[in-house]
């Protein structure tokens, strides 16, 4: 049964924004709890049809395949499943693990039914084709190479780039951020903040203790690169001959424009997402302690109330309603998120620091 | 026959950025060679594309350029709906490249 707030139809937009200002705890929450519903149904409705046709709930459950170097996935085999004894594989065991963490991350954090939030089946594919360096989200399940051996590993053994993948499935199902530009940008960070925090929640870390870094274990020890990409210090990754220096900005100053092409990476949606990366680390920092407690519970309410072409002004504004409502207009949190949006140049009308 | 292959996209998309296409000339191919490269063409630009809804992330894209006595051919493909000729032909260009492109 779907419950829905007694406010959600008879309060406008405006006036529920209003709310999430009151002194009142409880008007706050309810007022929070019928915008995200709103926005949540909103965001939904392209996807809705699709689970008409798909599988019954499994509480996310696990299925992992094995491709056998091709890139047909209808030729994989099963290689584990939820009840399955483990593998003798272990590009298969650590997918497994991965999916397990992740799901277990969304269910105890944020209440979120694996996915989709009703259950939705996890399925991955390792060894997709011949030294595929690449990990991907199909939109359906997830696939991974087992890279070159020479630049790139086996990408089943890192934990933030399974988190990463799997969080776009997430945001498909929440805001749906389109994949281009500002929004694309968005969909990236979003699957990077998850990705280091379901690492972080997995480790037991404090935002002192996490590395911040996306992809630290996907280059072979000779390459010389510290990771993919690092929230703390986006750009700084890696600067060597062989992969050349991380274009990742840190602030706005240094947006960088691309083509809205494939080869343009979308209008740069892997380049521009430092700067909500950088964001998102400056407001866990500026808060402290564990970043799941409050950051990533700030983020994801934001998540859930963006439309697909929030842009990051958008976002910023979201997250910074969010951390008013759930710990407090003017409060530590909410002044940390403005000061870390400020931080990387991003405007913020009305907040105060 | 020249044929060149761009990849971009993925979750390294940001390394890809601005890297020089790979390029094949089949008059630097042994016989042998060349007359596999042309079948591989061949076969990946008759086969059928399998449905491609847009919705993966971090899937690469690769662009094949095939330019013959023919004209040019652009063959653009997504690693989330690859049919099995061009995923054989992509791994063969990447077994057998020339030097990159001076620019």
């Amino acid at each position: 049964m779907t419950h829905r707030s007694p406010l959600s139809c008879i309060i406008p937009p405006h006036l529920l924004h209003r709310l999430l200002e009151s002194r009142d705890e409880r008007v706050r929450a309810l007022a929070l709890s019928t915008l995200l519903t709103t926005t949540r149904l909103r965001g939904e409705r392209g996807v809705r049809g699709a689970r008409a046709f798909a599988a019954p709930p499994a509480q996310g459950r696990r299925t992992v395949y094995d491709c056998r170097h091709s890139t047909d996935l209808t030729t994989a085999v099963v290689a584990r499943t939820e009840d399955g004894a483990a593998s003798a594989d272990p590009s298969v065991n650590q997918a497994f693990d991965g999916f397990g963490a992740t799901r277990d991350y969304y269910r105890a954090v944020h209440d979120r039914n694996s996915i989709d939030d009703r259950g939705m089946r996890l399925e991955g594919y390792v060894h997709r084709g011949v030294a595929y360096q690449n990990a991907f989200w199909d939109g359906q399940e997830m696939v991974f190479g087992d890279g070159d051996g020479e630049v790139f590993t086996d990408f089943t053994g890192s934990l933030d780039v399974i988190a990463h993948e799997l969080t776009h499935g997430v945001t498909e199902y929440t805001s749906g951020f389109v994949y281009s530009g500002q929004p694309g940008a968005l969909n990236e960070s979003v699957s990077d903040v998850f990705g280091s925090v379901v690492e972080q929640w997995s480790g037991g870390q404090t935002v002192d203790e996490a590395d911040w870094l996306i992809g630290e274990d996907v280059f072979t020890p000779e390459i010389g690169a510290d990771a993919l990409r690092s929230m703390k210090a986006p750009g700084e990754a890696y600067d060597n001959e062989l992969l050349g220096k991380d274009p990742q900005p840190a602030h706005m100053d240094d947006y960088v424009e691309l083509p809205d092409t494939e080869e343009g990476d979308n209008g740069g949606v892997h380049v521009n997402s430092g700067i909500p990366n950088k964001a998102f680390h400056l407001a866990a920092t500026g808060i402290g302690g564990r970043s799941w407690e409050g950051p990533a519970q700030i983020w994801y309410a934001a998540l859930r109330a963006s439309s697909p072409t929030t842009d990051f002004a958008g976002f910023a504004q979201a997250t910074w309603t969010a951390a008013g409502a759930l710990y407090g207009v003017g409060g530590d949190q909410q002044q940390a998120v403005a000061a870390a949006w400020a931080g990387v140049g991003v405007p913020l009308p009305g907040a105060r620091t | 026959m020249r044929v060149t292959l761009v990849s971009s996209g993925g979750f390294a998309a940001a390394l890809a950025l601005g890297r020089p296409p790979l390029v094949v000339d089949d008059g630097a191919l042994s016989d042998e060679e060349a007359a596999e490269l042309a079948s591989l063409v061949a076969a990946a630009r008759a086969e059928d594309l399998p449905p491609d809804d847009g919705r993966a992330r971090d899937a690469m894209t690769h662009t094949v350029t095939v330019a013959d006595g023919g004209g040019t051919t652009v063959l653009r493909r997504s690693d989330a709906a690859m049919p099995p000729a061009y995923a054989r032909l992509l791994d063969w260009l990447r077994a057998h490249p020339a030097p990159p492109e001076q620019s």
